[in-house]
């Protein structure tokens, strides 16, 4: 069994995941944390706590922005879109974890992969 | 038999939450929205389970009020400390400002030295006022600052949390605070709809009501409890979580 990926490494790419995930569209809370689950194969551990103050950084940052709207069974669910500025991030972020990743697949060589 | 209600235990987690954390309704709104999903899907994936385990199982993953509380904080910023920060800054100003502004003179005219005395009255002038009497007697140093501290003793209380001591406020200082604030506040209303009468010779009454240091500081004091309030929310140590009793349904 795979050992999961280390909580610091998780927590650094938690803004990079959140954007590109709300890259393809408005969504809310759970079906991120699902997304999550389902890009990484599981690997990715994000407990249900963690993901909404991240959210809410985020939106403080005014990377995302987050409203509130009815649903079919009449809650009320808040939901995230990137801004302008969160679309500028994400772009960062891609580079610098495309560096990152450049990078130690240059150093592992063939030998250690 | 005790049927499992979700709405009743949706309110309990709820009031649970808002009782034991600083989250705003609506924080706590969108983690029901949450929790009210995960639910859905335990019961879907494991349909055998009872559903208030499965509750519970939920609640637990959601974490407990007080560290998801910590973890919002985090997030964003303190709320309760810019509130004792405008609070401390209103006491501040406070001493630079009229304690009392003069409302009327009756009857007669207006005199220069009333003005002075009633339109004029500055905390930090009186405060030097006694500090220059009080240095050639000390049993009247004593008293004044007795007069001096006393009144302002439980805000300066307050600053050893402005400058990040982790110890939480006593309850009691917190009460004080509002206390003294509600109360001066109201005092405040009731000088304003009946000023207090300041005798002067040749008959003349002067009226005056309170200034704008007064209001500053006695709002400084209802600021820095509702500061206290917020911060012992912030940090509220939550106790074990409470299960939902096991129930068949």
């Amino acid at each position: 069994m795979k050992k999961p990926v280390y909580k610091e490494l998780v927590a650094a790419s938690s803004r990079p995941m959140v954007l590109s995930i709300l890259s393809g569209g408005e969504t809310y809370g759970y079906e991120i944390l699902k997304q999550v689950q389902l890009l990484s194969g599981g690997e990715l551990e994000w407990s249900d706590g963690m993901l909404y103050p991240v959210l809410h950084r985020l939106e403080r940052d005014g990377l995302i922005k987050g409203r509130w709207q009815l649903t079919d069974a009449g809650r009320r669910r808040k939901y995230y879109r990137l801004t302008s500025r969160g679309k500028r991030q994400l772009s960062t972020d891609r580079e610098s974890w495309r560096a990152v990743y450049g990078a130690l697949q240059m150093s592992w060589g063939g030998s250690h992969v | 038999m005790v049927v499992f209600e979700l709405e009743t235990e949706v309110a309990r987690w709820r009031r649970k939450v808002e009782r034991s954390s600083s989250l705003s309704p609506r924080e706590v709104d969108e983690l029901e929205d949450h929790l009210r999903a995960r639910f859905e899907l335990e019961r879907e994936m494991t349909p055998e389970r009872p559903p208030a385990r499965a509750f519970n199982t939920v609640c637990a993953e959601l974490g407990e009020a007080a560290a998801l509380s910590r973890e919002f904080a985090k997030a964003g910023r303190r709320r309760w400390r810019p509130l004792l920060l405008a609070g401390w800054a209103m006491f501040a100003v406070s001493f630079f400002l009229p304690i009392s502004r003069m409302a009327w003179v009756d009857p007669g005219a207006l005199h220069p030295d009333l003005v002075a005395l009633v339109g004029s009255q500055r905390p930090y002038e009186l405060l030097w006022t006694l500090i220059t009497m009080g240095a050639t007697d000390a049993v009247l140093a004593v008293w004044i600052a007795a007069v001096v501290l006393l009144p302002n003793l439980p805000l300066l209380m307050t600053l050893p949390a402005l400058l990040g001591s982790r110890r939480s406020a006593r309850r009691w200082l917190l009460r004080v605070l509002g206390g003294m604030g509600i109360v001066n506040l109201g005092l405040g209303v009731f000088r304003v709809v009946s000023p207090s009468p300041f005798p002067y010779d040749e008959g003349a009454v002067a009226f005056s009501t309170p200034g704008a240091g007064y209001w500053l500081w006695s709002a400084s004091f209802a600021l820095a409890a509702a500061a206290l309030w917020l911060r012992g929310r912030s940090w509220a140590a939550d106790g074990p979580a409470e299960p939902v009793a096991e129930r068949a349904t």
